[in-house]
């Protein structure tokens, strides 16, 4: 005898897709430093090299290339994140039992408020102007079609 | 005549004998256009007969038990196939390993390629090379081997610095010129050690120097022996000797006063 299917139904693209929508909003503007301390024998550590990843692309770099990014290498000690802010907080993440997901939405959640609202304001602009854009490109675009003789 | 007559014939019997397929085709005529998203209802004959020529499938889940008819279980990833490149690309991966006596782990950060160019430039003509590799490739390369170990490391993305001399001073020179690469660990002639250790081995002499070293700590021990067998005979053999420089001396001094005269 067949059951019918129980379970959810879900429309999420998945883990690597919400990694990659927190790493869009991910800025470094209010961080001074990011210190990443790990043992790399120790068998939980792909969160942090992950991060360690994530967090050394161009685009991150970019927002903030005056914050010093260091790894220290110790043996025998767990994996953690250290986050110094420019307003003097200091976030310390251990990422043992932690996910890389997870890490980054914390991070963007205490980070992002902190950003100035010029830069905010300046994203809003930005998406109208590329939305403004695009429509006058395809108007152009299909205006020009070529018709036959 | 007759015989094209005949022919003639023969094809156009052939022409009427040709198997005639039945088919059919829609001409759209005096009609609207249809509509795909809200079709038309069938007429009742076509729908029945559409309803009792519906195909009727088994069922994929009748046979099967119930942990696989559960929707809630997440699907198992199924075993990967390894094409013959890959498994050339692990050869290769094991060849550079199997011939350095020097290895170094690193954490790979997110670069452009021409820093992994100057990397590259650097290193040309010291005998090193850069290893890099999936896990997939890792792991085909190096399982059952005895840098199985260095396994354990690879997380994320890693890439190793296959050195053929044993020149560790050299290796860290260079690494701290590589910014986007973290220093792991290293495997010093087969052995995997921290990089703490790897620091530690940096600040060693030459290993020949080493090796005289441990020779003369080895035979120290024979030496004393030897000394302190012998310790006797030399302290007899010395009082001996110096007995004989007295007797000498007193007999010298005894002649020279006999020529002088005096008693």
């Amino acid at each position: 005898m067949s059951i019918p299917f129980s379970g959810g139904f879900t429309r999420s693209a998945g883990i690597y897709s919400a990694i990659g929508k927190q790493l869009k909003s991910v800025n470094l503007k209010p961080v001074k430093q990011v210190v990443f301390k790990f043992d790399p024998f120790r068998p939980n550590v792909k969160t942090i090299r992950d991060c360690m990843f994530l967090l050394s692309s161009a685009k991150v770099v970019n927002t903030n290339p005056r914050c010093i990014v260091k790894t220290e290498i110790a043996d025998n000690c767990e994996p953690t994140i250290s986050v110094t802010l420019d307003i003097g907080k200091n976030l310390l993440f251990k990422t043992e039992n932690l996910n890389t997901l997870e890490v980054l939405q914390q991070f963007n959640k205490i980070v992002v408020p902190l950003l100035p609202k010029e830069e905010e304001v300046g994203k809003i602009a930005g998406k109208i102007a590329a939305g403004a854009a695009g429509k006058a490109g395809g108007k152009a675009g299909g205006k020009s079609k070529p018709t036959r003789k | 005549m007759s015989v094209i007559e005949s022919t003639t014939r023969l094809i156009n019997l052939q022409r009427l004998l040709k198997p005639w397929i039945p088919t059919t085709t829609a001409i759209r005529w005096r009609t609207r256009k249809p509509n795909i998203q809200r079709p038309i209802p069938d007429h009742y004959v076509k729908a029945r007969f559409k309803a009792a020529l519906e195909p009727i499938y088994p069922d994929p889940l009748m046979d099967k038990p119930w942990f696989e008819k559960c929707g809630n279980i997440l699907q198992t990833k199924e075993k990967e196939e390894t094409s013959k490149y890959e498994e050339l690309l692990a050869k290769e991966f094991y060849k550079k390993f199997a011939e350095s006596q020097l290895i170094a782990v690193f954490h790979e950060n997110s670069s452009k390629a021409y820093e992994l160019l100057k990397i590259k430039q650097m290193i040309h003509g010291h005998n090193m090379k850069m290893v890099f590799g999936s896990r997939k490739i890792a792991t085909l390369a190096l399982v059952g081997t005895e840098f199985e170990p260095v396994l354990r490391l690879h997380e994320g993305k890693t890439a190793y610095l296959c050195s053929k001399d044993l020149h560790v001073p050299k290796l860290l020179k260079f690494v701290k010129k590589m910014n986007h690469l973290v220093l792991l660990a290293g495997v010093v002639q087969g052995r995997l050690i921290t990089k703490s250790q790897l620091q530690w081995v940096a600040t060693l002499p030459d290993i020949n120097m080493l090796r005289a070293e441990l020779c003369s700590i080895l035979s120290s021990h024979t030496i004393q022996l030897s000394q302190s067998l012998t310790y006797q005979q030399q302290q007899l053999t010395q009082s001996l000797e110096q007995l004989v420089k007295k007797d000498s001396e007193t007999s010298t001094d005894g002649s020279e006063t006999s020529a002088d005269g005096t008693s």
